[in-house]
């Protein structure tokens, strides 16, 4: 990458000057200064990582355009002179990587002197239209019906001055994602995204397009933690963020992640703070707004609560019998002439009319288009627009997520099952179950990934139960919503069969309907199936349809359920368990589970009972 | 760094993009209010890979999904917000008063904030000239929207090019 142009005007000084002044206007490095490329924040800015057994760089990056030596992947020096070589040779470059331009010009001032002078009128007018003071870590709640939104997801977003007298909807977010090409309608496709095919890359949008596809579209709250970032921070955050215009970095669900990308983001903008650092596996998104606010970066937190939460508050606010004419308004326009409507009085009507308008559109968010839904909302537009000076109720702000007990849990249980003492030693990656201490988690969902039980019987260790999947999502029916809820579970545990405990694989699933009888208690009842490898089996493998039903009680500071499920197998065999657990929440990290279970197989019927500590970190 | 695999559990169809409304005469508010949204399938692989915009913008534009007039909607050289792209909330925050979406669209055409309760008052007082029908568009929205401001001695000077 050498400059013809530099060689020139090298063998120039040769020639005309003094020996002395040669090295002056030189921009070939010296060995002194190449140690500059290892300076952390050149690492930073270049996302190199050393790794940890040999003395060797690699950085994130998987895009040619973002390096310009070769192999400027794997080598920071290298890196460092070809950018300094193709500032001078390709002016416009320093356009490209106005953080890079910043860093040389404050590090080496020397050599960024021989820079040629540079317009970059395109990467002004970005930053003139972003117009940033503040940035926001923005962290989109979990959703119950949607498995992969379970964990959360965050982006960034970037203020303008006095942004509370304005309207965030004029905000920036900038959000890294993967990126799926527009052609891409397949199987296949589907599963790159989430084993990791696809280039991740970052992307801009006004922010009331996020508010529209997670306030709306995915009925997800939005968490808005303001960052405390200094004006020269900001500035280096925009600064770098220009660079990574276009730039591919391979995307992979758990760890190089939406959320991971944005720390390093953060360590742009604040040298030495070194966030990416806590994250040598796997970075779930809430885990990562933690870290943010445990490095004291967070100065406010703003809740703006998705659309049905609005919409449910809205509605739960209204006396039962008005609940049921906003509902009915909402399919029938001509409820506004019945007696029943007329007689109310002028406040009573808005509230409902408001809430029926709200409904509607909520309800047909994801329909086609229909003539006569339009119509009736617009009826109910004008009704609302007559009476003016209607108030939406704002929901009472829940726990804030990142306050929720920690993702990974530990748990000792003593116990006994079938006459046997045991006592269970548990470890699990992530992240919540139904009766796990519920503030900042969403009611009614179970995401556990990466579960291991070893038990300790008499003289020996086994292992109990190894869970690679386990969902549960409880979705509650009402008046006006009809989800599915349903189950899904992949791994191991230990089966009673022919009178011996087997380690037995088992992949098993279940769809049904749910329903709230108590506020936040849940019933359900579901429809099972369960594939299941056993070897102590006629067929090593059998299938069994079965069914499930749950009762989930939530208390003050706790919560219960009791479950009955039945299999009944293709091999003669059948299965009922009947199983009560119980959580007292000791602290935010902490909790006290009791279970007790009575298992009836065709020729083992047997009990157990057990008491856990449970502790989150 | 490890790169854990894992597998697409639930995933079946397809992965097109945002569905694009169709512009033009037929684009009223009774379309845009409801445009389609993409299937359950595809809404999962979005939110796995949270790649939102499947056309990856990184430039400030505002995107051209949905009814989107971009393009007709600058006045005085100033681009303004594609008021088609917060249709919804707009609309119901004129038939209010207040909200958000309609604070958005003053911040955007330069009304200062001493003139926003103003503009806000103005423009829900003319809904049924802004909004005749549901099928109105958002050209005779906004063309509606400056209309009132011409009229209305304090918001006027806003609807001057500079």
């Amino acid at each position: 990458m050498r400059n013809p142009l530099i060689i020139l005007a090298f063998l120039s000084c040769l020639i005309f000057q003094s020996h002395a002044e040669v090295k002056q206007s030189n921009t070939q490095l010296t060995v002194e200064q190449r140690q500059l490329a290892f300076d952390d924040y050149w690492l930073t800015l270049l996302y190199y990582q050393k790794s940890d057994y040999t003395d060797s760089y690699e950085s994130f990056v998987d895009d040619d355009r973002f390096f310009f030596a070769i192999g400027g992947k794997f080598n920071p020096d290298a890196e460092l002179q070809a950018n300094i070589d193709t500032f001078i040779e390709k002016p416009e470059f320093q356009c490209t990587f106005p953080a890079r331009k910043k860093w040389l010009d404050k590090h080496l001032p020397s050599i960024a002197a021989h820079f040629p002078q540079v317009e970059c009128k395109k990467y002004n007018e970005w930053r003139k239209k972003l117009n940033t003071e503040s940035v926001v870590l923005v962290y989109a709640a979990s959703q119950l019906n949607s498995p992969s939104s379970m964990y959360g997801h965050t982006f960034i977003r970037f203020d303008p001055y006095d942004v509370e007298k304005h309207s965030t909807y004029l905000s920036h977010a900038i959000n890294f994602g993967a990126t799926v090409p527009e052609n891409a309608s397949n199987f296949s496709y589907a599963l790159r995204g989430l084993a990791g095919g696809y280039p991740g890359r970052f992307a801009t949008n006004p922010y009331f397009e996020k508010i529209k596809e997670y306030n709306r579209a995915e009925n997800r709250d939005l968490w808005e933690y303001k960052l405390n970032l200094t004006a020269e921070e900001v500035d280096r955050m925009l600064t770098h963020v220009w660079e990574l215009q276009g730039i591919n970095f391979d995307y992979y669900f758990f760890d190089e992640n939406c959320s991971f990308r944005l720390l390093e983001l953060i360590d742009v903008a604040k040298p030495g703070s070194k966030l990416v650092d806590q994250f040598p596996g796997v970075a779930i998104p809430i885990d990562t707004v933690r870290v943010v606010r445990d490095a004291n970066l967070i100065s406010e937190v703003h809740y703006r609560p998705s659309i049905r939460t609005d919409l449910e508050n809205q509605l739960d606010s209204l006396p039962k019998d008005h609940r049921a004419l906003a509902i009915q308004l909402s399919k029938d326009i001509n409820v506004r002439e019945t007696t029943e409507f007329k007689q109310l009085d002028k406040a009573e009507k808005q509230a409902i009319v408001h809430a029926s308008y709200r409904l509607i559109r909520f309800l047909h968010n994801k329909d086609e288009r229909s003539k006569a839904v339009a119509s009736r909302s617009f009826k109910l537009l004008k009704m609302i627009r007559k009476e003016s000076d209607i108030k939406s109720v704002k929901p009472e702000r829940p726990l804030r997520p990142d306050l929720g007990h920690d993702t990974t849990m530990y748990s000792v249980q003593l116990g006994e099952s079938n006459e046997h003492a045991f006592a269970d030693f548990t470890y699990r990656a992530s992240y919540h179950d139904l009766i796990d201490n519920i503030p900042g988690y969403d009611n009614g969902m179970s995401l556990n990934m990466g579960e291991v039980v070893l038990r300790a019987v008499e003289d020996s260790l086994q292992l109990q139960k190894a869970e690679f999947i386990d969902i549960t999502s409880l979705s509650v029916r009402n008046d006006f919503m009809t989800p599915m809820s349903w189950m899904a579970n992949v791994g191991a545990e230990r089966q009673w069969t022919e009178g011996d405990d087997k380690l037995v694989a088992r992949v098993s699933g279940g769809a049904g309907v749910s329903y709230e009888p108590l506020k936040f208690d849940r019933v359900f009842f579901m429809l099972t199936g369960r594939l299941e490898y056993n070897q102590g089996l006629d067929n090593h493998f059998s299938v069994a349809p079965g069914v499930t039903a749950g009762y989930l009680r939530t208390w003050q500071n706790s919560k219960s359920i009791i479950t009955v499920s039945h299999y009944e197998f293709i091999d003669d065999l059948s299965r009922t368990v009947y199983k009560f657990e119980h959580n007292w929440s000791l602290s935010k990290n902490h909790s006290l589970r009791l279970h007790a279970k009575r298992s009836d197989n065709n020729n083992v019927d047997y009990d157990e009972f057990g008491v856990s500590w449970r502790g989150f970190f | 760094m490890k790169k854990i695999l894992i597998s697409a559990v639930l995933l079946t169809a397809s992965s097109s993009a945002m569905a694009v409304a169709p512009g033009g005469p037929n684009c009223g508010w009774g379309n845009m209010l409801f445009e389609g949204q993409t299937g359950t399938a595809s809404h999962v692989v979005a939110s796995f890979t949270n790649g939102s915009t499947f056309n990856n913008t990184f430039g400030m534009t505002f995107g051209t999904n949905g009814c989107s007039t971009q393009g007709s909607l600058t006045y005085g050289g100033k681009e303004m917000i594609d008021v088609s792209l917060i249709m919804d909330e707009f609309t119901e925050d004129v038939a209010r008063g207040d909200g958000e979406a309609i604070t958005a669209v003053a911040v955007s055409i330069g009304v200062e904030e001493q003139d926003r309760a103003n503009f806000k008052r103005s423009m829900h007082d003319n809904f049924d000239k802004m909004f005749p029908s549901e099928d109105v568009t958002t050209e005779h929205v906004v063309q509606t929207m400056f209309e009132v401001m011409e009229s209305d001695e304090q918001l006027a000077k806003y609807t001057v090019a500079e």
